[in-house]
């Protein structure tokens, strides 16, 4: 199954959704895009994420099985030279990632969403701890961020500021915000880092999820 | 160790101007395409799930050959610069290291190109196969071919080796179950760049590769499994004929302590082979865990309670312990065995429940398609249980004795609950032996339980070898002090053969806890 909701649409199923009054940071930004195309493993709810992801571009969101190896073939092949954004639960991930390489995609950035966040970035995406940092100090939240880099990142060509992020600041909605960027190649790209603030967590293992960027 | 702003790191002891060197060579033999060093191509290579960090495993690179002679010539200069190598087949060892190396710097030797299905005899029942095959390539394979003929795969399945299980001497579900044992015939590029052929393999126009397993002389095959001693390039494997009849089953037991009397119950009917294949006793969690999270039952702190799983079970109509196996053969024999075995259970208070019972629980259906060699994906389900990322199996051997199973019960869930983590395990019953299977998992996005998890690894390890207990497979983390529990001497005689067969110790330097100093 395959919905392709227009953006009028989409923020209309968001407010169903109890998402409230939303604001849209780069005004334009979304209809100067292509669709992205937002991977969500079956059972996975986040309007947060997608909500992040459209305030850059409109998007289409696609359920897939991972865990039904039929389907492999063809979504890699339909989805060749394409960078994708994913939201899945743990097992759908790790078996998507072991696909997903054999068949030579590059995933740009995965983050690991349980008690804290754990993302490992490349150079050129590097820098979403310290941008998550930025936004969730402005609310309340306690929050444990790690950033694993793998290879060696530059300085930040600029820095991304919280103001950037102006809907709703939670862990998922900048994260999907972050992702969109990089996946139209908007992203400036930091340092990466570590950062934690205690309070009460926005996530806890009982939201345990893996978010992606994967270029097919 | 070093990082380096154009590698991303360098092998133990090779300079810059060296790996530059070996990179221009090996990107000569292989072609630009096959040989990675940037960042990004190494991170399916860098990911692991085990209670470490990742720089404890991190690749200098990957090198993705074709051929026999590219893996020769790979070798060579390996052997010339001293750059080290970790092979391996598709780099699905999930839980136990996946494809990252036993020590950060090596070069992923990446063998999932080599992926010829060379030979299927569906007469003889054998096949020959290159490392990069996958189950689901050769299931695909006899399928479409309509051959009478099964596999015996792993829980992973689909994105697995037959190679790389067999040589790691993993197991499956079915018979066939024991794979190294069903394993005849090996092809091994050695350190200096010689082919072997091990059994009948080195006889020139023989046609028993696949047939005879010894050969003459000492029986060398197992030299190169759990090892470092050669790149094994193809395996001969035996498949199971498929049977005209067969009838998986299930028995549930309402108490922990059922265990002790359902071991002895299954140990005769397993060594007699009435039961031919290696029977799962599954505890309540580990049954839930696949198909459920553990937040929806409980949210406090340390290991799940017992009114958790209580509530559980009985939301999910599951027993303390669950076991699986099948009855394999001609109509006649599995309905005389079938007899036996449900009595033989229905004796000791089980509820016995077969196929047509269960047809609608997934659980018993992914258990079934493991026993009769199907793909399936379904065990990936303990991923989810606590979220997270992290995994480790620990995996000690005992007899199989009732008494065994209570007293290791008992072990592991102290240790697991001193260190907040739940007891998610089976025991599989071989032969004569049992594996007690406990997946340790945890949150990888917490440093501090991530911490905690390698102390618990750590102590399980520890205890457990103090009662005697060897563990028989393990993840990359461990390798070195796994070895050490089996004493000075083998370590001592594992050293001399390398340093023999490979004195440069380019291949899989501390693969099982083997190095040449």
């Amino acid at each position: 199954m395959k919905t392709v909701p227009g953006r009028r649409q989409f923020l209309k199923n968001m407010a169903a959704l109890g998402a409230g009054i939303y604001v849209m940071p780069f005004a334009g930004a979304a209809q100067n895009k292509r669709p992205l195309t937002v991977v969500l493993a079956q059972n996975v709810r986040s309007p947060g994420f997608l909500r992040g992801v459209a305030q850059a571009s409109s998007i289409e969101v696609t359920p897939v099985s991972v865990l039904q190896p039929q389907h492999w073939e063809q979504f890699t092949r339909k989805h060749r030279g394409q960078r994708l954004i994913g939201l899945m639960d743990n097992a759908s991930y790790i078996v998507f990632e072991a696909v997903l390489a054999d068949r030579g995609a590059r995933f740009l950035v995965s983050g690991h969403h349980a008690q804290g966040h754990q993302f490992v970035t490349l150079p050129e995406t590097a820098g979403i701890a310290a941008t998550l940092d930025k936004c969730l100090a402005a609310t309340q939240a306690g929050y444990q961020l790690e950033e694993i880099c793998r290879g060696a990142a530059k300085a930040a060509k600029s820095v991304p500021s919280a103001h950037a992020y102006q809907g709703k600041l939670d862990w998922a909605s900048v994260t999907g915000a972050c992702y969109a960027q990089i996946a139209n190649g908007d992203w400036c790209a930091g340092l990466p880092g570590n950062f934690s603030r205690s309070g009460s967590k926005s996530v806890t293992a009982q939201d345990a999820l893996v978010s992606f960027v994967v270029k097919v | 160790m070093t990082m380096n702003t154009e590698f991303t790191l360098l092998p133990e002891g090779v300079d810059k101007e060296a790996f530059t060197r070996a990179i221009q060579e090996f990107r000569a033999v292989l072609g630009d395409d096959s040989v990675l060093v940037s960042p990004g191509s190494l991170a399916s290579y860098s990911k692991i799930t085990l209670p470490v960090p990742d720089e404890d495993h991190q690749p200098s690179g990957a090198l993705m050959p074709r051929s026999v002679q590219e893996v020769q010539s790979i070798l060579a200069i390996c052997n010339k610069y001293r750059v080290p190598v970790w092979p391996v087949s598709t780099g699905k060892n999930l839980g136990y290291g996946s494809a990252a190396p036993a020590t950060p710097g090596q070069m992923v030797l990446d063998l999932r190109r080599m992926n010829r299905i060379l030979d299927v005899d569906a007469e003889l029942c054998t096949a020959l196969v290159e490392p990069g095959v996958t189950y689901q390539q050769l299931h695909d394979y006899i399928n479409d071919r309509n051959l009478p003929l099964w596999l015996s795969c792993p829980a992973p399945s689909a994105i697995a080796s037959p190679l790389g299980n067999t040589v790691d001497r993993g197991v499956g579900y079915t018979p066939y179950g024991e794979h190294f044992l069903f394993s005849c015939g090996m092809e091994v590029v050695l350190a200096d760049g010689q082919v072997l052929k091990t059994g009948m393999g080195s006889i020139p126009n023989s046609n028993t590769w696949q047939v005879f397993k010894w050969g003459y002389g000492p029986y060398l095959d197992g030299l190169f499994t759990q090892s470092n001693m050669g790149v094994v390039t193809k395996l001969g494997l035996w498949l199971m004929p498929a049977p005209p009849a067969f009838k998986p089953f299930m028995v549930k037991f309402p108490d922990d302590a059922d265990i002790v009397k359902i071991v002895e119950t299954i140990r005769p009917l397993r060594i007699a082979q009435v039961i031919p294949n290696a029977v799962v006793i599954a505890h309540a969690l580990w049954e839930a865990a696949s198909t459920v999270v553990r937040k929806d039952y409980y949210t406090g702190d340390g290991s799940i309670s017992d009114a958790a799983i209580a509530q559980i079970r009985r939301e999910q109509n599951l027993g303390a312990w669950s076991i699986y196996a099948g009855l394999y053969g001609m109509p006649e024999q599995v309905e005389l065995n079938w007899k036996i075995v449900s009595q033989a259970f229905a004796a000791i208070g089980g509820e016995v429940l077969t196929e047509a019972e269960m047809s609608d629980n997934p659980v018993f259906q992914y258990r079934a398609a493991l026993m009769r060699g199907d793909m399936t994906l379904q065990e990936f389900g303990l991923y989810n249980w606590r979220g997270g990322g992290g995994s480790s199996w620990f995996a000690p051997v005992s007899q199989a004795r009732g008494s065994e199973t209570l007293k290791q019960m008992k072990m592991a869930q102290n240790i697991l609950d001193e260190f907040g983590f739940d007891y998610v395990a089976e025991f599989i019953v071989g032969w004569r032996d049992m594996h007690h299977i406990i997946d340790l998992l945890f949150d990888r996005t917490d440093p501090a339980e991530r911490d905690r998890a390698n102390a618990c690894f750590d102590k399980l390890l520890t205890e457990f070898t103090k009662q005697g207990y060897g563990t028989y497979r393990t993840n990359t983390a461990y390798m070195k002090k796994v070895a050490e529990t089996y004493g000075p001497v083998k370590q001592d005689v594992e050293r001399k053969i390398k340093r023999a067969l490979d004195p440069n110790g380019i291949i899989a330097p501390g693969k099982s806890g083997i190095y040449i100093d």
